[in-house]
């Protein structure tokens, strides 16, 4: 589970399996939100980060594997539409903790699990004033977890593990610090990072949720899902158009074999595959096939899993 | 049905086997019963060949609830009251083994992770087995008291798990709606209820000292003991419902497997 920051609660301990995505979207994007809404999945988490009604920046964490932006989004519709637990929650923060809050998620590690003992304190305080980072802090105990949050090497709060909300006094931040043990990680964006885009803007919730809900064929084409124009900062998607309809074509075809288990099935093989760029290689391929095959023998008949291997092969072939 | 002569002609070619002094009779609806359960358990062998481990799971434990079944119809069941107790643990190890592979295909669909060997369940099964052996040998022979307690704990075994097997197939039903084996795996809700009826009325019939197996203590050790309600419609209608629970149970198995095997052709 993530440790952001609290900040003003504006929704708490919503149940998921009664959130209507792209409704829920809508709305902090036209209550204009600065701050963070959280998917707390059993298995996985969301964060998404808002400012001024932007969504510039999403991150998904599952299986100790990170996805961020478009796919993360299309990971959180999927992580919604089969899970029936977990909660949602949005904060409101400032703007300059929301940046920094921001550098936590997406940042730049400076520091990387440091020994605090072997660090000079003072010396990294100033590194972050005169460098005017924008930057969160972290200092972790097994037990406890503390952040100093900065902005333009300004500090903008503290927060803690037992805290509900940004404080500041840095007292409790402190005293973690004197924990034996103490590690210190440090998260730094630099100042336009990841603020231009507004995923909102270039992915197109509303086809994917319908997609996921299992109208998949109505949904648009997957090429117009995603807005190039609209993108101002580099998007990390390695993923075509054209390997993007494939990749939504197999999807098609195993949940017309499978069922809504089919869409996730195929998911969570070609991610273990490495993507679907990875399956032009023959043995990759192989390995995807047989994958999907051994779990689909509890879903499906023989003749029909045969039928689907062979149409998946048929649509590779256009990668 | 009288099968004295048969089980007589059957000690004279085969010489080890003891004499038969008392008749062997049995119930038609007792036979249909072992015979539905045999049909069950061949189909779910033969369904979990070259299938994922828990239909094997699934099958071994249908496998020995015939087991279980047919021992009964031996006429010297009667007579070896430790093997007729290793046979009460099996009983309780078959829904075991059942709610396992039940347990692991819920855990497929949240995880779509099949994982584990066939031989680890055939070498747990086999274990369990054996500490039953053991644990039966290393106490003093079981008396009729105590073959009825065996009874009543394997009842209540199979009602709770059944119960919560109920529930565990809705939720993989849930999981897995849409795919072609979705109203096969819902069968199965039937199957357990069916059990639930049969195993539920017998338990319930053991506890108030209505069943069968304690009128024969009551009338074999003279116990000057009535028991209170014995004959209530309450009686009448739980020994229905067991033996109907029985048996609809046994044929919702076969259905069930012949279903399923429809769909996955």
């Amino acid at each position: 589970m993530f440790l952001l920051p609290k900040g003003k609660p504006l929704v708490e301990n919503f149940p998921i399996a009664k959130l209507q995505l792209p409704e829920a979207l809508d709305k902090l994007k036209n209550g204009k939100l600065t701050g963070c809404a959280i998917f707390d999945f059993p298995a996985s988490d969301c964060a998404l980060i808002y400012e001024e009604g932007k969504l510039i920046s999403v991150l998904m964490r599952r299986n100790k594997i990170e996805e961020k932006d478009a796919d993360a989004l299309r990971a959180l519709v999927d992580q919604i539409i089969l899970t029936d637990s977990g909660s949602f929650n949005v904060y409101g923060f400032t703007k300059d903790v929301n940046q920094a809050v921001l550098a936590l998620i997406r940042g730049v590690k400076v520091l990387d699990r440091q020994e605090l003992k072997l660090i000079d304190f003072k010396n990294l305080r100033e590194r972050i004033k005169n460098e005017r980072m924008t930057a969160t802090l972290k200092i972790s105990t097994d037990q406890s977890v503390g952040m100093i949050l900065y902005r333009d090497g300004e500090t903008v709060g503290f927060f803690d593990d037992t805290a509900d909300a940004i404080e500041n006094s840095p007292a409790k931040v402190q005293q973690i610090a004197t924990l034996p043990g103490a590690t210190v990680d440090l998260m730094a964006i630099r100042g336009a990072d990841g603020v231009n885009q507004d995923l909102s803007a270039q992915v197109n919730i509303r086809s994917l949720w319908a997609a996921a809900k299992g109208d998949v064929f109505a949904a648009p084409e997957p090429a117009n899902i995603f807005q190039p124009q609209a993108v101002v900062a580099p998007q990390p998607s390695p993923v075509t158009a054209n390997s993007a309809e494939v990749e939504t074509a197999i999807i098609a075809i195993a949940n017309a074999s499978l069922g809504k288990l089919g869409k996730t099935l195929v998911d969570k093989e070609l991610l273990n595959a490495g993507g679907i760029k990875a399956l032009k290689d023959e043995s990759k391929l192989r390995n995807f096939l047989n994958a999907v095959e051994k779990s689909s023998i509890l879903l499906a008949s023989a003749n029909k899993i045969k039928e689907m291997r062979n149409a998946i092969s048929l649509e590779v072939e256009k990668l | 049905m009288d099968f004295t002569s048969f089980f007589q002609y059957l000690t004279t070619i085969i010489p080890f086997l003891p004499k038969i002094y008392n008749p062997v009779v049995y119930n038609a609806s007792d036979l249909v019963l072992i015979f539905f359960w045999f049909v069950a358990a061949v189909i779910s062998f033969y369904f979990s060949y070259g299938n994922a481990r828990l239909w094997t799971s699934v099958s071994i434990g249908f496998f020995l609830i015939f087991w279980g079944q047919a021992y009964l119809l031996n006429p010297y069941a009667s007579s070896y009251f430790r093997v007729t107790a290793v046979h009460t643990i099996i009983g309780a190890v078959s829904i075991l083994l059942i709610s396992h592979g039940f347990q692991e295909y819920f855990l497929f669909t949240k995880t779509l992770d099949i994982t584990g060997s066939k031989r680890t369940i055939y070498l747990t099964t086999i274990g369990a087995i054996v500490l039953g052996i053991i644990f039966v040998s290393l106490n003093p022979k079981p008396s009729l008291f105590v073959l009825r307690n065996y009874r009543m704990a394997e009842n209540t075994v199979w009602l709770f798990l059944s119960i919560v097997n109920i529930f565990v197939v809705l939720k993989i039903y849930h999981e897995i709606k849409g795919s072609p084996i979705a109203n096969g795996i819902l069968s199965f809700v039937l199957v357990f209820f069916f059990i639930v009826i049969w195993k539920g009325s017998e338990l319930y019939l053991q506890m108030y000292q209505w069943d069968p197996a304690w009128q024969t203590l009551v009338e074999e050790f003279d116990f000057n003991i009535q028991s209170e309600g014995i004959d209530g419609a309450m009686v009448k209608i739980a020994t229905t419902m067991s033996s109907a629970g029985a048996m609809l149970s046994g044929l919702s198995v076969v259905g069930t497997f012949a279903y399923l095997f429809k769909l996955v052709r």
